[in-house]
């Protein structure tokens, strides 16, 4: 498992260097502008698809009829994607976080309890979105491989958004952030669950995979 | 002689193409070669024998065990050469160590430089400027390192010049010098398979010819050339498969040792691997 986690990391690389520079623009671009949420937003949403590279990086090299004759399991090969996306999530919350941190205390704001937590809080919340984003597309790509799968992330990405749009067009009454901070308390467990569930349905789809 | 790998009515069906009811043992010590066209269902038997396909039918052991049952562990055994490089292009030669030093218990690192050094691999390179040649080579070298006990090659060598190829299988010969290991080799390269093979297994249209000592195939097929006229006087029996040419016709003729005696008169040659599978495989028959 160990090795086929450090075999994504060597391959993304190039992706991962990208991301540092990535990272820096923008905090400067924060400092300039004073809006640190977008350097969270867009810092986390560029990690997310960091598994999902990798297994194109996995195709183009038909890497899993090869990890397949070594003592490797088909579970290892599908956990290995979803661990790979915890701890590059992790990472780029964590360094965003700590980016906004410092552009906050660069432009002479007052750092106080309750922006660490506005921070802490958003870098959670980019956080959850990426290993939802990856709970949903990884079992569509094992399905259909990542070509197939493309279009149809493209739809689990824009049609909650277009659902939203069209329910606050109606006059719907949406709930609140606020509304929906109790939620928060519950989210661990329900990422757990969705993470459990998502890895399941992956390693039933790859398991009966001929190579 | 202990036997590394077992196949016993080994059966997949794919629809199109089935692999019907293969059966054949590899003793310790020895290189099998695994001989048939494009498409007679070689890759088939080796994903089968690595559990990267379901069988339909038979059972494989392998060290006495059954493949299925003992996946993964039995794959620690084993070294794996596919008919291309599966390493990522970004990847050197000296990352690739690292993978696998976190996914065999027994790789040996050591011993793999001392194989980068031996075919000549740099080490700081990316594998994207790596010839076909040294691509192969990485594979062989990887395959090596965890020190397997059976080593399974899927046309290890084919698309590679002569040169290589020949220090290709050098290496396998060492490999097999200690007696306790054994090589899986399949290949259409028949030249390769003469030179190092012991056992041949011939497949053909998803089903087995036979699977023997080479030395017994060597002697069982024996050529005749005749003319036409000559060749009705042939015993069907004793007829594999013919061509027939301006010239007269090539007959493969089966019991080469019983039959020298009863075509005393005529002239015949000694087959060598490739013209036993041409006439198998595009001879016409009785």
């Amino acid at each position: 498992m160990k090795g086929l986690i450090l075999k994504d990391i060597y391959n993304l690389r190039r992706s991962l260097n990208t991301f540092i520079i990535f990272i820096l623009a923008y905090s400067i671009f924060s400092y300039a502008t004073g809006n640190i949420a977008m350097l969270m937003v867009m810092s986390v949403f560029l990690m997310s698809s960091m598994a999902i590279s990798s297994i194109v990086y996995d195709d183009l090299a038909k890497w899993d009829i090869y990890a397949l004759t070594m003592p490797v399991t088909r579970r290892q090969m599908v956990l290995s994607k979803y661990i790979l996306q915890l701890l590059l999530s992790l990472i780029s919350a964590l360094t965003a976080g700590f980016c906004a941190l410092l552009v906050t205390s660069l432009r002479g704001d007052l750092i106080g309890l309750s922006t660490i937590l506005d921070i802490s809080l958003d870098a959670y919340i980019a956080f959850l979105a990426s290993l939802v984003y990856l709970s949903v597309n990884l079992p569509l790509i094992y399905k259909f491989g990542v070509e197939h799968a493309r279009l149809l992330m493209f739809g689990t990405l824009f049609i909650p958004i277009g659902i939203i749009y069209i329910l606050d067009k109606m006059g719907v009454n949406l709930p609140s952030l606020e509304d929906l901070k109790g939620l928060l308390y519950l989210s661990p467990l329900l990422l757990g669950l969705v993470l459990i569930l998502s890895i399941s349905i992956s390693y039933r789809i790859y398991r009966g995979k001929e190579m | 002689m202990e036997n590394i790998l077992t196949i016993e009515n080994l059966t997949k069906d794919y629809g199109e193409f089935i692999l019907k009811e293969v059966s054949f043992q590899l003793p310790k010590g020895c290189i099998m070669g695994l001989v048939g066209e494009n498409g007679a269902g070689k890759t088939t038997i080796i994903k089968l024998i690595l559990n990267l396909i379901k069988k339909d039918g038979g059972s494989i052991q392998i060290f006495g065990l059954d493949n299925i049952e003992n996946d993964p562990a039995l794959k620690e055994g084993i070294g794996v050469v596919l008919d291309e490089s599966n390493f990522h292009d970004n990847l050197k030669s000296t990352e690739v160590s690292k993978i696998m030093k976190n996914i065999y218990n027994k790789w040996d690192e050591a011993l793999y430089f001392k194989y980068l050094n031996r075919f000549k691999l740099p080490a700081d390179k990316k594998i994207k400027e790596f010839s076909k040649g040294m691509k192969i080579k990485l594979s062989i070298a990887a395959a090596l390192s965890h020190k397997p006990q059976l080593l399974i090659l899927d046309e290890p060598t084919s698309g590679l010049d002569p040169i290589v190829r020949n220090e290709i299988l050098d290496i396998f010969l060492e490999f097999i010098q200690d007696e306790e290991r054994a090589i899986l080799f399949s290949s259409h390269i028949t030249s390769d398979l003469d030179k190092i093979a012991d056992y041949i297994t011939f497949i053909h249209n998803g089903g087995l010819i036979f699977s023997q000592s080479k030395e017994e195939m060597l002697d069982y097929y024996g050529i005749i050339k005749c003319g036409t006229d000559q060749f009705q006087l042939i015993d069907k029996e004793d007829i594999v498969g013919y061509r027939r040419n301006s010239f007269g016709c090539e007959v493969l003729i089966r019991n080469k040792r019983e039959n020298r005696l009863k075509y005393r008169d005529w002239v015949m040659d000694d087959a060598n691997l490739e013209d036993i599978m041409l006439f198998h495989i595009r001879g016409e028959k009785n």
